[in-house]
């Protein structure tokens, strides 16, 4: 477990800026934070906290206007447009929530995607992805389009295409947003096993159930940090028994 | 690492190779499923680059079989040769006090002797003299035609064929040797049909005046006249030949005819000399020197010098000019399919903003985007092109059968149908381009956000 206490991804004094009109919009306003190996953060914030930002930027959909961001031991705001895309397709995995699975693609080709940016061998890329339907418990199902599943299975596809890469970081933007409260759990009963065999997890969320199972939750306001609780601090503040 | 690169090079490059033609297989395999998504707006956007495709190529085809018409109407005249034609001088404002009987003009035996001696690389002259007459069967009268003097090696230069090579003759140098005078004529295909249009005319007799003429040859149809009636000259089909000799021993160099009640004559020694040259390089050269002779004996023009190439050359630039405007045509068409597969990509790139945000966010570069939208657009052109060249090859078939184009030929050139890909191609790259560049430039986190 000495592993586990490497940071995969650090933020150092992380600004963003946006010009709207003529006014600057300090959407994050000095953020520092290290997430380690195996790591499981849950962000909160009101809405206009900066949320989506951080996200994206960890997410290396953009890049700070300021500070350092560190994927794996690079600085991301020094790598060009490509360079970024292939952090993006060999480091990260995306869940939305509203799925985004592509609609002319079959599942398993969904499931496949990133590697087909990584321009690997597709017979690897197709039993790799065979591997992760049945993880998500989809095997039956590989053939069928996005509008043939269930929510719930499509963010089952979703999962298995996050993982298709072995990412850094699994970033999921509301993973459970899109569900019912039945499918919610299954969803973050998959995310909890990930995590456990060791992928690291940033999820946003607004619901509080959800944040309870990370093992660390941000709490962000007007771009910053307000705090940073464990499970066990906020189990407490919520007066929930805290697990053994 | 240096070494193993080394041993293993080829079959490396081997599969690079293969893995490059996989993913380009895959790349068009999912741009086809994406078509697939809309299939009858990509089966609009393909029939437009059709008509665009198919209509260059049939258009070229059909100016093709215009030119190749052209020139084999022209041909028949033989482009080594050079007609000097005898023509009736303007009109002479001094005709009042002309009182001469005849009226005397146009080529002379001395022009014959001249162009002979000073004329390089002439093979061959033919020299013509002609009389409007009478000739009759029995009593079946034919005036249609001319009656022509001339020589054995005339039919050669004419490119003129006896109807059956296996019966009869041409007029033979026999017939033209000093001293003779050989009543025979041999008929063009016209006035055999009219003289003889029951019987076998070879043997049989024709009058001309008093004297009788033995029937000893008919010729072939001259097939196409446009070309001929478009330089003036008369229809060969339509004469009767008989041996200079006998025609300039009896009738001599003046050619009487009755016109509406008043008589009129013409004095014409010579109506034609053909000249062949050696070489079809030098026939406007030739031409030329030829015009220098005569215009020094023949002030005033009463002769006209006719050079079949000349008008090969008119032939083939006027086809080239007719095929340039009918490809412009086919380029317009080209462009207006090529507008709308323009059309029809940006408004796909808008209706899958979500998707490139999606394969933005899951590692695509922007010039993957960029392929992915181009190869669409490459099937929809490939894909309407391969049946535009389909109609283009057909087209000889089924062009002279449509009603508008009034039995036009259509050839196609393989030059011609194996430019259509790459232009096809060509036309889906350069419109598909920009929307591809629209769909790889778009914000990643805008695009994902797009509902």
């Amino acid at each position: 477990m000495a592993m586990a206490m490497e940071a995969v991804a650090e933020l150092i004094d992380v600004r963003k800026y946006y010009q709207m009109g003529t006014q600057t919009v300090r959407a994050l306003n000095g953020v520092s934070l290290s997430f380690q190996q195996g790591d499981y953060y849950a962000i909160m914030g009101p809405s206009g906290s900066g949320k989506s930002t951080l996200l994206n930027l960890l997410g290396c959909l953009d890049r700070p206007s300021g500070g350092r961001y560190l994927l794996g031991g690079i600085d991301v705001a020094t790598l060009s447009d490509n360079a970024l895309s292939d952090t993006r397709s060999r480091r990260l995995g995306f869940v939305f929530q509203s799925f985004n699975l592509i609609a002319q693609l079959t599942v398993i080709e969904n499931i496949e995607l990133p590697l087909v940016y990584q321009g690997g061998s597709t017979s690897q890329a197709r039993h790799r992805a065979y591997e992760l339907a049945a993880m998500v418990g989809l095997e039956t199902r590989t053939d069928h389009r996005p509008a043939q599943l269930s929510g719930g299975q499509q963010q089952r596809v979703a999962i298995a295409r996050a993982m298709i890469n072995d990412p850094l970081v699994i970033l999921a933007d509301e993973p459970t947003g899109n569900l019912d409260s039945a499918t919610q759990g299954e969803i973050m009963d998959l995310l909890d096993s990930l995590n456990q065999a060791g992928t690291t997890i940033i999820l946003v969320t607004h619901e509080d159930d959800i944040a309870h199972r990370a093992r660390h939750v941000l709490n962000l306001a007007d771009g910053r940090i307000v705090n940073i609780e464990t499970a066990a601090e906020r189990r407490r503040r919520f007066g929930l028994e805290v697990e053994a | 690492m240096s070494s193993v690169s080394g041993n293993t090079g080829a079959i490396g490059r081997l599969g690079d190779a293969l893995r490059r033609r996989l993913r380009l297989a895959r790349a068009m395999r999912m741009g086809i499923k994406s078509l697939l998504l809309h299939p009858m707006r990509a089966a609009l956007t393909a029939l437009s680059v059709f008509c665009g495709v198919g209509a260059v190529i049939v258009m070229l085809a059909i100016g093709e079989g215009a030119s190749h018409k052209a020139q084999e109407q022209f041909r028949t005249l033989g482009a080594d040769t050079i007609i000097i034609h005898s023509i009736q001088p303007p009109k002479q404002d001094d005709s009042s006090n002309n009182r001469s009987f005849a009226v005397s003009y146009g080529l002379t035996y001395g022009d014959l002797e001249r162009i002979r001696s000073t004329v390089p690389d002439v093979n061959l002259t033919v020299p013509v003299r002609d009389l409007r007459k009478d000739v009759w069967h029995g009593s079946r009268r034919y005036s249609d035609g001319r009656v022509v003097g001339t020589v054995s090696w005339y039919a050669a230069a004419q490119h003129f064929r006896l109807a059956d090579e296996t019966r009869g003759r041409w007029i033979s140098d026999m017939d033209n040797a000093a001293g003779r005078v050989n009543l025979v004529a041999v008929l063009g295909a016209n006035a055999a049909r009219e003289l003889f249009p029951l019987e076998d005319p070879i043997g049989q007799t024709v009058q001309i005046d008093q004297r009788y003429f033995r029937v000893v040859g008919v010729m072939a149809d001259q097939g196409d006249k446009t070309a001929r009636s478009q330089l003036k000259l008369g229809d060969l089909s339509k004469n009767v030949y008989i041996p200079l000799q006998t025609l300039m021993t009896y009738y001599g160099p003046l050619d009487i005819s009755a016109r509406s009640g008043n008589r009129t004559a013409e004095e014409v020694a010579l109506r034609e000399i053909i000249v062949k040259v050696s070489d079809m390089s030098i026939v406007e050269a030739r031409a030329r020197a030829l015009d220098n002779v005569l215009s020094r004996y023949h002030p005033t023009g009463d002769y006209e010098l006719i050079v079949p190439l000349k008008a090969i050359r008119q032939a083939e630039e006027s086809a080239r000019n007719f095929t340039i405007l009918l490809a412009a045509i086919g380029g317009i068409s080209l462009i207006v399919g090529g507008i709308g597969i323009m059309n029809v990509m940006l408004a796909t790139v808008t209706e899958r903003t979500r998707e490139v945000g999606i394969r933005r966010a899951l590692g695509a570069r922007k010039s993957h985007i960029v392929t992915q939208f181009l190869i669409e657009a490459l099937v929809l052109t490939l894909l309407g092109g391969l049946f535009g060249v389909l109609a283009g090859l057909t087209s000889p078939y089924w062009v002279p059968k449509v009603p508008l184009f009034k039995d036009q030929e259509a050839i196609v050139r393989v030059s011609q149908v194996l430019l259509a890909f790459p232009i096809a191609a060509g036309v889906g790259i350069i419109f598909g381009l920009y929307p591809a560049w629209r769909a790889a430039n778009m914000d990643p986190i805008e695009a994902l956000r797009h509902e």
